[in-house]
């Protein structure tokens, strides 16, 4: 074997140990989110008490609070990472996030409108329901302004409008908000947290997450594809039409079902793929699996930094996103400006 | 494999870009594709390509119907080279050529020998062999222009289709492509090729087919390309010659520059 093809076997399964480094990490966190809270707690009795059935306060601080809080953060995590890679594939353009096309603005107007009209309390799983009934009302309007067969700008244009339309929908609710109580509710929601989350929240959005991340996985060969512009990548065989359906419809499910959940977390499904891109030698198809697993780890990483702060009330998780992920960005401004 | 275009019209934003255009091409041949710019060659190569379906008329492609045939099937028997070919993320060349073989690839299933052994023969035919480890974007415009080549090369499909992909070479790179090319189809796929310098085109060509304002003026051997059309069509005179028994055509200068712009201004479609 010549050193040439060495290189080149090694380079090919180069994201393997990466992918598999990455989700060792990101169950980590998930693990470490389990051990790190406010109230001290013996895990492993309160593992053993949960599994015996044992309804002790260690068992409930456990499968109450601390479960939920970390197989959120781990699947939000996931779905912001993954939809954040497959959208900057798709529009092949390093700034798109997951909400660029609008599901997370409906997600988090479909929640508002929950609260505002007083239904959140009503029942448990009334919010996440309005957060993905939203998203899915977005999506279905992007495509009704899109049109059938609507290339990429049109789509983000469609996505710009439906997203500033949603955020204005959403301040209208803030402005005629009945009380002050109701309006500071929904100001704290939109920050985004994992705090005070339920298994059954949990159970209601993981299925839709799942069928989201499937359609993303499905897409990755014409990602690829789309490395070299739309007609080349038409010309290998590939349905762009179906891969902008694949792609937004997976995002919807996923994206828009984290932020019903968990209210919006930005800067996640940005700067992750932006980070993992040149590990995967800027290959799109391999940055979707990889970017999920680092989402996950990020976000639960954060959330595990929130609760060391010792600041009261905790910080919402979607402000220190932004407060690490903003800072970032200018440095790729940087970057970018001393690489001209 | 033959295709053919049949009774073929596109219209683009209300322009006619191609009119009732009929054409088969064969396995083994070298066809260049000619014509100002306007004439609709890359629309013509686009529809046969089938990325663009043509208002009126059909494509057939073995005596089938193009449409009828699955989308990966067309695309592992018709390779297309796009013009200035543009690559978005910064590939590694051998990951790039590599995408060749996307249409014969399984989701998610590792590369078969037969894709690493088309990948080899595809870097080795563009003499790129040697920058697989480079990254695209770091490379001169003639090395661009190869990999982009091999990257076509590598779906090892029956007809290859290239736009215009000399224009950005050197006289050197041209020839050597224009080689390349020619030794493609002497393998036995056909090559369909977009051409601005005439010289190239009548010295390497099987077969010229020459398109003006959507309609096929001439489609014949070389040696059919006569001065006088040469000069309605183009505007420009030519000077012929022979060398080592080869005839060639050399376009010299302009003629009645002035009318010949005016009269083009309207058709010109970017």
């Amino acid at each position: 074997m010549s050193a040439d093809a060495i290189r080149v076997a090694t380079g090919r399964s180069g994201s393997l140990p990466l992918l598999f480094g990455l989700s060792l990490l990101s169950v980590l966190m998930a693990l470490a989110s389990l051990v790190i809270g406010y109230a001290r707690l013996d895990i492993v009795a309160a593992a053993s008490d949960a599994l015996r059935g044992t309804h002790s306060l260690p068992a409930l601080v456990l499968l109450e609070l601390r479960v939920p809080r970390a197989a959120l953060g781990f699947v939000a995590g996931f779905s912001l990472g993954i939809t954040g890679a497959a959208m900057q594939g798709l529009l092949r353009n390093p700034l798109a996030e997951p909400g660029i096309v609008g599901v997370s603005g409906g997600a988090a107007l479909g929640a508002v409108l929950v609260f505002y009209s007083g239904l959140a309390g009503a029942f448990l799983l009334a919010l996440p329901l309005g957060g993905i009934a939203g998203a899915i009302l977005a999506t279905v309007l992007l495509f009704a302004v899109a049109g059938r067969g609507a290339g990429t700008t049109t789509l983000i244009l469609a996505g710009i409008a439906i997203n500033s339309f949603a955020g204005a929908l959403t301040t209208l609710a803030l402005n005629l908000s009945p009380n002050p109580y109701a309006a500071f509710e929904i100001i704290f929601w939109l920050m985004g947290s994992l705090a005070d989350r339920s298994l059954p929240q949990l159970w209601l959005v993981l299925p839709l997450m799942a069928i989201g991340w499937a359609l993303l996985v499905s897409t990755a060969p014409a990602l690829d594809g789309l490395t070299l512009g739309e007609d080349t990548a038409a010309s290998l065989g590939f349905d762009l039409q179906k891969l902008r359906l694949k792609v937004i419809g997976g995002a919807a499910l996923a994206v828009g079902s984290a932020v019903a959940v968990t209210g919006t977390i930005g800067f996640v499904g940005l700067v992750v793929p932006h980070l993992l891109r040149p590990y995967v030698g800027n290959r799109p198809g391999r940055l979707l699996l990889v970017s999920g697993f680092g989402g996950a780890s990020l976000l639960l990483g954060a959330d595990i930094v929130v609760r060391l702060l010792p600041i009261h009330p905790e910080l919402k998780l979607g402000v220190v996103t932004a407060l690490i992920g903003a800072p970032f960005l200018f440095s790729l401004v940087y970057r970018h400006r001393s690489e001209r | 494999m033959r295709i053919a275009a049949d009774e073929v019209s596109v219209s683009l934003g209300g322009a006619q870009v191609l009119d009732r255009v009929s054409l088969a091409f064969e396995p083994g041949e070298l066809v260049g594709l000619i014509g100002p710019n306007g004439a609709g060659k890359t629309t013509l190569l686009r529809v046969l390509a089938g990325l663009h379906q043509p208002d009126r008329g059909a494509l057939h492609v073995d005596g089938r119907l193009s449409t009828d045939l699955i989308r990966r099937e067309f695309a592992r028997r018709i390779a297309y080279l796009a013009q200035n070919g543009r690559v978005e993320w910064s590939l590694r060349v051998d990951h790039l050529v590599a995408l060749g073989r996307l249409p014969h690839r399984r989701l998610f299933a590792a590369d078969s020998p037969g894709d690493e052994r088309a990948v080899e023969a595809a870097l080795h035919a563009t003499r790129t062999a040697r920058l697989r480890g480079r990254i695209f974007h770091t490379l001169s415009g003639g090395e661009r222009m190869r990999v982009l080549l091999a990257r076509a090369l590598a779906v090892e499909a029956e007809m290859l289709l290239a736009d215009e992909p000399t224009a950005a070479l050197d006289p050197l790179h041209q020839l050597q492509a224009m080689d390349l090319l020619r030794s493609v189809a002497s393998r036995g796929a056909g090559v369909i090729v977009v051409l601005h310098d005439l010289t190239l085109a009548t010295r390497y060509c099987d077969r010229i087919v020459l398109l003006d304002r959507g309609r096929i003026v001439l489609d014949g051997a070389p040696t059919t390309l006569g001065d006088d059309l040469i000069s309605e069509i183009y505007g420009v005179e030519v000077v012929r010659g022979h060398h080592d028994g080869a005839p060639y055509l050399v376009t010299w200068r302009t003629l009645q520059a002035d009318d010949k712009e005016e009269e083009r201004g309207d058709e010109e479609r970017g």
